[in-house]
C-alpha cells in the first residue's frame, strides 16, 4: 500500500519504514529529511544560524501531487511501494521535515527512486518553508519556475 | 479573492492581470495552478474554478 500524508505532529521515521513492507520486496530505502541549524548560501558562502523552521501546504494539490509523483516512480523503477509523510507547521532544529521510504525486490531501484522523489517533491509539490533566524526570517523560494 | 472578468479568459490572461493588480508578485519566481492541477497558461477559466499563484516551491 502507498500513502501520502501531510501532518503537523512529529514524524517517527522508522515507524513510516516499516509501514511498507510487502513480501516481494526484500530493502526499504528511507530518506530521512530533517531541519537543519546551519545554513550555508550558495552565492556569499556566508552561514546563517536558524532558530526554527516553519512549514505551510496547499494542501489538497500537495496531497495529489505526491500521489502522481508515487504513480510515475513505480511506473520508472522497479519499485512495489512508497510512503510519503511531510510535516507541516512549527519545526525544531533536528526534527523530521519529510520521510519518503521506497520498498522494492532489490535495494538499488529503492535508492534511485528515493532521489527521484525527494528531487520531484522539491521541485513540485505546493509547500513552503520559512527559516526564522535570530535576527529575521525569510520564506524560502525554490528554483523552479513557469516558463 | 473573486476576479470578475466578463468574456472567458485563459489562465495565462487571468494570471497578467492578477499581477497587474498586485505588481510586488513580479519580485518572485512564481508558478500557478487551475483545480491543483499545475495549468499551461492556455486553459479557459470557468465559473467557479480555483486558480492559484504562488512562489516556488521548497519543501523537503
Amino acid at each position: 500500500m502507498d500513502f501520502n500524508e501531510l501532518t503537523t505532529k512529529p514524524i517517527d521515521f522508522t515507524t513510516v519504514a516499516r509501514r511498507i513492507v510487502p513480501p516481494d520486496c526484500g530493502a526499504t530505502v528511507t530518506l530521512d529529511g530533517y531541519a537543519r541549524k546551519f545554513t550555508k548560501d550558495k552565492v556569499t558562502g556566508e552561514v546563517r544560524e536558524t532558530l526554527y523552521l516553519e512549514y505551510e501546504a496547499y494542501k489538497p494539490m500537495a496531497i495529489s501531487e505526491m500521489k502522481k509523483l508515487v504513480e510515475i516512480s513505480k511506473g520508472k523503477f522497479e519499485i512495489s511501494n512508497v510512503g510519503i509523510v511531510h510535516r507541516l507547521g512549527k519545526l525544531e532544529i533536528g526534527e523530521t521535515s519529510v520521510v519518503i521510504s521506497v520498498a522494492a525486490p532489490h535495494r538499488a531501484a529503492a535508492f534511485t527512486a528515493c532521489e527521484w522523489l525527494i528531487r520531484e517533491l522539491k521541485r513540485t509539490v505546493p509547500i513552503w518553508k520559512k527559516e526564522v533566524y535570530a535576527d529575521g526570517e525569510e520564506w524560502i523560494e525554490g528554483d523552479s519556475e513557469k516558463s | 479573492m473573486l476576479l470578475d472578468h466578463g468574456e472567458p479568459k485563459s489562465v495565462d490572461s487571468l494570471y497578467n492581470q492578477v499581477l497587474e493588480t498586485f505588481p510586488k508578485l513580479r519580485r518572485h519566481r512564481l508558478l500557478y495552478s487551475l483545480n491543483q492541477t499545475y495549468a499551461t497558461g492556455d486553459e479557459i477559466v470557468c465559473d467557479g474554478d480555483e486558480l492559484a499563484i504562488f512562489t516556488a516551491v521548497s519543501g523537503g
